[in-house]
């Protein structure tokens, strides 16, 4: 059963010098508990169509479908909050936050007490592989896969049943993106979640239960 | 509002940064603080200067003249302006008297008024006596300090009862002579007066009282009178005059007008009333305004100075603050990204930061307006404050307003 539609999406965009059609069409179902990989080449609207899903920006025409509503009728602030969580390339963690509090810090927004999302934080941490050692610790003090990690498990803290990853092995060696990878696997295949990734690793893309190829803003396959 | 505790923990982590606001503005709170007072102090030092200086001037006859010059009327104008503390004015004619025992032996002791007139006006005619007349100068003063005669002869002299120095500000017909001419106090004795109009010589007979003499013989002065007293006799003359069917008219002038500034910062208007009277060839006008203008303009000057540095100062230290607040609140657009990424609306995060950014300008002004209480001043206190906060403000709004893919990718 699909949880979110892309429904004959386009965006276009002015940029300094031009016109940019960079989504063209695209109509999708995403069903919970299946992994996607979005991939194309750079410019082709891989990250652009993400950000729709994500509700950062409304499509020109079309609509991104969530529970039978669009996009544009949610409130998209709260869409981001209860609906989808977005994983990014840089981790885009608080620099200043400890771990726990960088995962916890999601659910105080949605108003749950500090002890309890504390606690749900330790053991979503639990669930990415982080024990309570990394607790306390400051994303500075951790490795690039410990931090997509950490990123990981703030968006499973959120509680939204969609993952939505951007390049999040990018800046990762082989080794932390296998455990990356397997990790959103998991995710999907075994708790249910829906994750779409784009990507322009090759490897993420050929293990993706279903992949999205893109150009010039069109799905082509 | 959610998630502010742990804001505020990313706030307080950020020391340097919270250290630089809350520094920033206790320095521009005390300082802003400090600099009126420094203002309002050197205000304070230019008004007691202009107080505890004494200017003084004067209004003299410019030549030696036969007869005081000064007109009645600049008198009055100058009296009525009402911008001098002390004001002494003098005027005189010349008289003509004779000794009590001449008159005595002329009219007889205890004689009445009317045979004394008529024997003092016997003895005007009688050229055998010119010898003896007594030959003088009647003074006319408003106050016992308007003549250097009179306080050197202050000691010795004898007042009738009831009557003291104070009798100068008076207008009663009476007069201090010197004890050479024989009368006593309480007496009432005959002079002829002698003024000198235009070229020609008015005389005129009149009697008035001995209220004081004094022993000796003072250079210059022969007898005074109250000052009123003689602008009173001038006017009973004319009126006499003129009753009579002749046009002479008893004009007293007069010779000096010294005075005190009451008020130095009134100096202006001391010298445009004072600049009417310089048209006029006839007369000397002085003001001894050096000393002030000497003390005066120096801290005029620093205290212009103060004043324009006041508003640079103050329009700089605001923008020191928007900057500052504006720099640092867009070094964290990052920051503000992941929080629109997890879900938090443009407005929450713009209050956020508003309120993290008030907080720590509040304690920086409170600190600063701690350390200066005494100089304490809500409105210079609110002004910092809005600056910090609103360039803040202009921050957050401009880097929550651009699309949040974009900085997060610019990131990477």
């Amino acid at each position: 059963m699909s949880i979110l539609q892309a429904q004959n999406v386009h965006y276009i965009y002015q940029s300094k010098y031009q016109k940019v059609h960079a989504v063209k069409g695209i109509d999708f179902e995403f069903e919970e508990g299946r992994f996607y990989a979005i991939v194309g080449k750079s410019g082709c609207g891989k990250t652009t169509f993400l950000s729709l899903l994500a509700g950062l920006d409304l499509p020109t025409e079309g609509q991104i479908v969530y529970n039978g509503k669009s996009t544009a009728e949610h409130n998209r602030d709260d869409y981001r909050l209860r609906a989808i969580s977005l994983i990014c390339q840089s981790y885009n963690l608080f620099p200043l936050l400890t771990v726990e509090e960088n995962v916890a810090y999601p659910m105080l927004l949605r108003g749950v007490k500090e002890s309890e999302a504390k606690h749900i934080a330790h053991k979503k941490l639990k669930d990415v592989g982080l024990g309570d050692t990394y607790y306390n610790r400051l994303p500075a003090m951790l490795s690039g896969g410990e931090q997509q990690r950490v990123a990981i498990a703030r968006a499973l803290a959120s509680d939204a049943r969609i993952i939505l990853a951007d390049e999040p092995t990018g800046n990762l060696d082989t080794e932390n993106s296998e455990i990356v990878f397997s990790l959103l696997q998991r995710l999907a295949h075994e708790e249910g979640y829906c994750i779409i990734v784009v990507t322009h690793d090759t490897a993420i893309a050929d293990k993706a239960d279903e992949v999205l190829r893109l150009r010039d803003g069109a799905l082509i396959g | 509002m959610k998630g502010m505790t742990y804001l505020w923990r990313m706030a307080l982590r950020r020391k340097a940064a919270c250290l630089l606001v809350v520094i920033s503005t206790a320095v521009a709170t005390v300082f802003m603080l400090f600099y009126p007072s420094l203002i309002e102090n050197t205000r304070q030092r230019l008004d007691e200067t202009y107080d505890n200086i004494t200017v003084t001037g004067s209004i003299a006859t410019a030549n030696i003249m036969p007869a005081p010059q000064i007109p009645n009327a600049v008198w009055h104008e100058i009296q009525e302006s009402g911008l001098f503390s002390q004001l002494y004015g003098s005027s005189f004619f010349k008289l003509y008297a004779f000794p009590k025992e001449l008159l005595e032996e002329k009219a007889g002791k205890d004689a009445s008024e009317q045979l004394n007139l008529l024997a003092f006006q016997t003895l005007l005619a009688d050229e055998n006596q010119t010898a003896h007349r007594v030959k003088g100068r009647m003074a006319g003063y408003n106050s016992f300090e308007a003549a250097d005669e009179l306080l050197r002869i202050r000691d010795d002299i004898t007042w009738l009862e009831d009557y003291d120095e104070n009798c100068l500000a008076g207008e009663e017909r009476i007069c201090i002579i010197p004890e050479s001419w024989g009368y006593e106090l309480g007496d009432t004795i005959s002079l002829l007066s002698i003024i000198t109009l235009d070229k020609s010589e008015v005389e005129g007979i009149l009697r008035v009282k001995v209220v004081a003499t004094y022993p000796g013989k003072i250079t210059s002065l022969s007898a005074a009178m109250p000052l009123r007293s003689m602008e009173q006799l001038a006017e009973d003359a004319t009126a006499a005059h003129k009753e009579a069917g002749n046009h002479y008219t008893w004009i007293l002038n007069l010779e000096d007008v010294f005075f005190t500034v009451k008020d130095n910062q009134q100096l202006d208007e001391v010298k445009a009333l004072l600049q009417k009277l310089r048209g006029n060839d006839m007369l000397s006008v002085r003001l001894d305004d050096k000393t002030l203008k000497e003390t005066v303009k120096p801290i005029e000057s620093n205290l212009a100075q103060l004043e324009g540095s006041f508003i640079f100062f103050f329009v700089m230290i605001a923008a020191i603050g928007f900057f500052i607040s504006f720099l640092l609140a867009r070094g964290r657009k990052t920051e503000y990204a992941v929080m629109c990424l997890l879900g938090e609306s443009r407005a929450q995060i713009t209050m956020k930061a508003l309120t993290e950014q008030f907080v720590l300008c509040l304690v920086g002004v409170a600190i600063g307006a701690l350390i200066e209480r005494n100089s304490f001043d809500g409105a210079i206190c609110a002004v910092i404050l809005l600056c910090y906060t609103i360039g803040a403000a202009a921050a957050v709004m401009l880097n929550v307003g651009v699309n949040v893919m974009d900085i997060l990718r610019d990131k990477e």
